[in-house]
């Protein structure tokens, strides 16, 4: 089954090699340009291809028609293939030529949970792997692969609605028919008027969650020249202040400055803080047993095990909807701090490394994003801005 | 599965834009196509552990609101925790759409 998947994928991506190959040949070029020699046209011929093929929307257009013919395979390899997110990209660091690669990215849970009228307690099992790798390893400009298995204990707080009688269900169904009703219309005014009165019947009580991972991750370079195994603890926070007569909602600080843009831009008729969006945060303490890591063991002389910090913070929330398009503005901000660090380890500046990426983007592809910083095993700073489209190219 | 005007997919659609998860405006009828990297829980730059927690906490809401307003129930053999766990299975994959996540949740309530 394997072969016969790699089998299919070479071949695709071997005719579509061939099929603009044959649309490149050299008499367009000899006529055009009679005075060119063989040398010349064979040189501007390999312009064209390199042009092409380092193009990732070629291979991720090829990778989608690869995965569309298997979309109704149940075999468990096909699933696997499914749920591996795969996206060709170009790498382009500071100052040099960009460079083809892909990025992967594959999450699994396997979850129980309890609850009772308060809370909900969960145990989970999770496989997450991620990263980003480089035709040419020289040019991955985020080269930190991470396969991590994780076992999570977590409990939820609220997010309850009271429950309504049969009545209330029939009421709340011909609410939500107008409001269907009102979307399709395009009453925007109308639409605003009904959700207040389906917030009103469907109460929720703020949310909130306490996780407590025990994670045992691998984290690697692409060529694995520098690895480390990483056990750690994290707990992670969230929060979601459903209930707008509560004052969590006002602690959305980094939300205010969209909820002005909202109502700017007459996405919401009032200034409205969004309880969607309150930040995400996650704090751990790791512990690193370096495998293989040639740079920290010339800067410090060995490979101890070490401690180290680890706290991050996401947020996304909504900045206009314009005709049928949302935008949305993202951000994630990473950062690594080793406990105790010696003098030699500070001072080739391993001892913490800080990564922070944002974009806005909106729901037809059309993006602008901006990071800066560096993961554990970039040797530098890095800053990136990205402008152009992702293309949804189905399952 | 498709898309169309019915008690599931409408309430779907309805329950994630009372979540603040795609604007209330946003056409009802393309709503299904929306991949979840599209919604507003999914941050594409966080780790997945944060993913994860958005995931389970928007799920629980949203199975809150199936049971407590509309007039639906399990399905055979299913509860709480079969239902969640199952649309946070379909939540953190970026590439599944709302239209997937509403045949998911087909599977699980008496719609």
């Amino acid at each position: 089954m394997l072969l016969r998947a790699k089998l299919l994928f070479l071949m695709l991506i071997a005719f579509g090699v061939a099929a603009y190959a044959q649309t490149v040949n050299s008499s367009p070029l000899q006529s055009t340009y009679a005075g060119l020699s063989k040398q010349q046209i064979d040189s501007v011929k390999g312009a064209i291809l390199n042009s092409v093929f380092e193009n990732p929307a070629l291979y991720n257009d090829v990778y989608a028609k690869f995965l569309r013919n298997y979309a109704s395979d149940s075999s468990q390899l096909f699933t696997f293939v499914r749920d591996l997110n795969l996206k060709f990209k170009a790498f382009q660091p500071e100052r040099q030529n960009a460079a083809l690669g892909f990025a992967y990215n594959y999450n699994n849970s396997w979850t129980k949970s309890k609850s009772n009228a308060v809370a909900t307690a969960y145990q989970s099992y999770a496989l997450n792997l991620s990263g980003n790798i480089a035709f040419n390893k020289a040019y991955n400009t985020s080269n930190l692969l991470e396969s991590a298995f994780q076992y999570n204990a977590s409990w939820m707080w609220g997010g309850k609605v009271k429950a309504l009688d049969s009545a209330g269900k029939s009421q709340f169904v011909q609410l939500q028919q107008a409001i269907i009703n009102a979307n399709i219309a395009g009453n925007r005014s109308l639409l605003a008027r009904l959700y207040a009165q389906r917030g009103a019947l469907a109460k929720t009580t703020n949310q909130y969650y306490l996780g407590i991972n025990g994670n045992f991750s691998l984290e690697n370079t692409q060529d694995f020249a520098r690895r480390q195994f990483v056990p750690g603890l994290l707990v992670n926070l969230g929060a979601k202040p459903w209930d707008t007569q509560q004052a969590l909602l006002y602690f959305n600080l980094p939300d205010y400055p969209f909820a002005i843009l909202r109502l700017l831009t007459g996405t919401d008729s009032t200034f409205r803080l969004s309880a969607a969006s309150f930040p995400s945060m996650l704090i751990g303490i790791d512990h690193v047993i370096p495998g293989q890591d040639s740079i920290r063991y010339k800067v410090s002389g060995n490979l101890n095990a070490y401690n180290r910090l680890r706290t991050e913070i996401s947020f996304k929330t909504l900045v206009a909807a314009i005709g049928n398009q949302m935008v949305f503005y993202s951000a994630d901000l990473r950062y690594y701090r080793e406990l105790s660090p010696s003098i030699a380890v500070k001072r080739a500046g391993l001892d913490h490394f800080v990564y922070f990426t944002s974009a806005l983007e909106a729901t037809n592809g059309f993006f602008i994003s901006y990071t800066a910083g560096r993961l554990p095993f970039d040797l530098k700073n890095n800053v990136v801005y990205g402008l152009g489209y992702h293309f949804y190219l189905g399952k | 599965m498709i898309w169309t005007p019915n008690l599931l997919c409408e309430s779907v659609f309805a329950c994630l834009a009372d979540a603040g998860q795609l604007d209330p405006n946003f056409s009802f009828l393309s709503a299904g196509d929306l991949i979840m990297s599209q919604l507003q829980f999914f941050n594409k730059a966080a780790t997945p552990d944060i993913i994860l927690t958005n995931a389970t906490m928007l799920a629980e809401k949203l199975d809150n609101e199936f049971i407590n307003c509309y007039p639906v129930a399990y399905q055979n053999g299913q509860n709480s925790s079969t239902s969640c766990n199952a649309m946070v299975q379909v939540l953190i994959n970026e590439k599944n759409t709302v239209a997937d996540l509403a045949q998911s949740i087909a599977q699980y309530y008496t719609f």
